[in-house]
């Protein structure tokens, strides 16, 4: 067997990547490309790839960078969960039901133009500076997305599929678990998706404009204090925990779904 | 016994009620149990509307149609329907459908694998028990149809134009299958088709029905053995028989030249649609 070129190799496609990255950002860095500052405060402007990997390794050991983490991902989660509980359902009986349609599209035309972010003031107001507040513009933000791929799906049900179910005897709560959730899933997963998205951009906004923790909390202290490297090293761990996300939640269930796929795309 | 449809009319109105369609119109049916029955006629002569009654998924304005003296009201599994589109759940595999209604029902794991077991060796797709539908050809898409159907032992199969979305060879193909499988599954079968051969091929008798509104014109015995073959004397005959009830449909609408049952560009090409091949000839085209 012939020995594959190694430039063609992917995976040292993505090293010689990142390696240019780093090395760009690492003259950038030394040169000051950002301005010029007198040496001791260059890091102000933008600090060495090293110095942010010790940075990392300092937050890592003093806790701060886990804890934070875990101060948004709690907020993410639940708002995202509760914005999953409350749009399924709602998309479902919108969709088998015209009156549950006809009272909620309304208020759903009237909010889902709002962004997220544009909650922020009015959930401090109600909520103050802590978990509630940014719970609720989390759950407020990624329940469109979730709903309305849900309503989607719900419209794009094979209707000869319930007929087929319905003459071999399945009752209404079989149509529900058997036919139109499965027919579902690939919808849930893309509403699911962007909602997840959502979310994060929001708790985000919400901790660097108010909410005095978390991981936007974290970004703009950087910033304040002059700690440019835990501004940058707030953003990388935000960018790999979106990653691990997506690829450990999200890839394997379209994987999943991939068999059937083709067949959806009617 | 059997199915028996008495004095059926639906009608539909469409645009806000502004417009009605006599879909159904004092249909007179009888049914013999195990009797192989085919309803042709063109499309909109209300064929899947009668089906949908006969399956409960839609009730009927006027008239009521019975099975066994049991008045259809509902769907109910003693009823099965074979759907032109294949209806099949693309998130199951081929077993894990055949196995739906046994689901349904309640069955427990090992008593669905025996009868899905049974059904796929019957449709002759046991190879296939793992695949998904969209990896299937349309034949075998409509074969899991079928033993799907026939897995929860159904009184009554109805098919609406099961063989419409196929390609000529498979279409000739699945006649042959659905003949065998007929003969070793014995049930009561009304077969939608608006082939005039496929109906002559399959059925018992061949129900004539004609449009707006849609009523049955008239019922013709074929009374032909079986296998079938369709370029016999006797086959050829009924079929220009049959083909003659539309031409007449045709006349009796007076001087209207319009072509009130969709089929007049089909007429003058009878004697020799037929002629092109028998199905043994194409039999040698599926290494399967
Ligand atoms: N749900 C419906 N709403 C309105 N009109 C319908 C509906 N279903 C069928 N029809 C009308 O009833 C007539 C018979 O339809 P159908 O039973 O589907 O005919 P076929 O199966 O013979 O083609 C057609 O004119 C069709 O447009
Ligand atoms: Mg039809």
């Amino acid at each position: 067997m012939r020995m594959k070129k190694f430039w063609k190799d992917p995976a040292f496609q993505m090293i010689a990547s990142l390696a240019f990255f780093l090395l760009t950002w690492y003259v950038a860095s030394i040169t000051g490309l950002f301005g010029r500052y007198p040496p001791r405060l260059m890091g102000l402007l933008l600090p060495t790839p090293l110095e942010v990997a010790r940075t990392v390794w300092e937050m890592a050991v003093t806790g701060n960078l886990t804890r934070h983490l875990g101060i948004s991902l709690y907020r993410v989660m639940t708002g995202f969960a509760l914005a999953v509980c409350m749009g399924v359902p709602l998309g479902i009986a919108m969709g088998r039901y015209r009156m549950v349609n006809g009272l909620v599209e309304p208020l759903v035309r009237v909010f889902q133009p709002i962004p997220g972010v544009a909650w922020v003031p009015l959930a401090i107001v109600w909520f103050g500076l802590g978990n509630k507040a940014a719970i609720f513009i989390i759950t407020i933000s990624s329940l469109f997305p979730v709903l309305l791929n849900t309503t989607q799906g719900m419209r794009d049900v094979d209707i000869t599929l319930i007929s087929a179910a319905l003459t071999m005897g399945a009752n209404p709560r079989q149509i529900t678990t058997k036919v139109l959730l499965p027919s579902l899933v690939p919808y849930l997963i893309t509403g699911f998706r962007i909602g997840m998205g959502f979310a994060w951009r929001v708790v985000i906004a919400a901790e660097m404009v108010g909410v005095p923790s978390g991981l936007g909390y974290m970004l703009s202290l950087g910033r304040g204090i002059g700690r440019t490297d835990i501004t940058i090293v707030t953003m990388v761990t935000l960018g790999a925990v979106m990653l691990l996300i997506e690829h450990s939640v999200f890839v394997p269930m379209e994987r999943k779904t991939l068999n059937w796929k083709k067949a959806w795309g009617r | 016994m059997g199915i028996r449809i008495s004095n059926l009319s639906k009608t539909f109105l469409i645009n806000n009620g502004e417009k009605r369609i006599d879909a159904l119109l004092n249909i007179h049916l009888e049914v013999e149990d195990q009797e192989f029955i085919c309803l042709v006629g063109p499309s909109g002569c209300g064929k899947s509307t009668l089906l949908k009654i006969l399956a409960g998924l839609e009730a009927a304005d006027e008239g009521l149609a019975t099975l066994d003296e049991e008045i259809i009201s509902k769907p109910d599994p003693d009823r099965g329907m074979i759907f032109q589109e294949y209806a099949l759940f693309p998130w199951r595999t081929v077993r894990k459908n055949v196995e739906f209604g046994l689901e349904i029902k309640g069955y427990r794991p090992e008593q669905r694998l025996r009868i899905s077991q049974k059904y796929l060796a019957l449709v002759g797709l046991l190879g296939f028990a793992d695949a998904y539908p969209h990896q299937l050809s349309g034949g075998m898409k409509q074969r899991v149809a079928i033993a799907r159907s026939l897995s929860l032992d159904p009184k009554i199969l109805l098919m609406d134009e099961p063989f419409g979305a196929l390609d000529a060879f498979s279409r000739l193909r699945m006649q042959e299958e659905i003949t065998r499988i007929w003969n070793e599954e014995h049930r009561t079968v009304v077969f939608v088709t608006h082939d005039i051969d496929e109906a002559i091929f399959l059925g018992d008798r061949v129900v004539v029905m004609t449009p707006q509104p849609g009523r049955i014109k008239s019922i013709i015995p074929i009374g032909l053995g079986r296998p079938r073959n369709r370029n016999s004397h006797d086959f050829l005959r009924i079929r220009d028989r049959v083909y003659a009830e539309f031409a007449l449909y045709n006349t009796d609408a007076g001087e209207s030249t319009d072509d009130e049952t969709g089929w007049g560009e089909h007429l003058p090409a009878a004697g020799v649609a037929g002629a092109v091949t028998t199905v043994a000839d194409l039999n040698s085209y599926w290494p399967e």
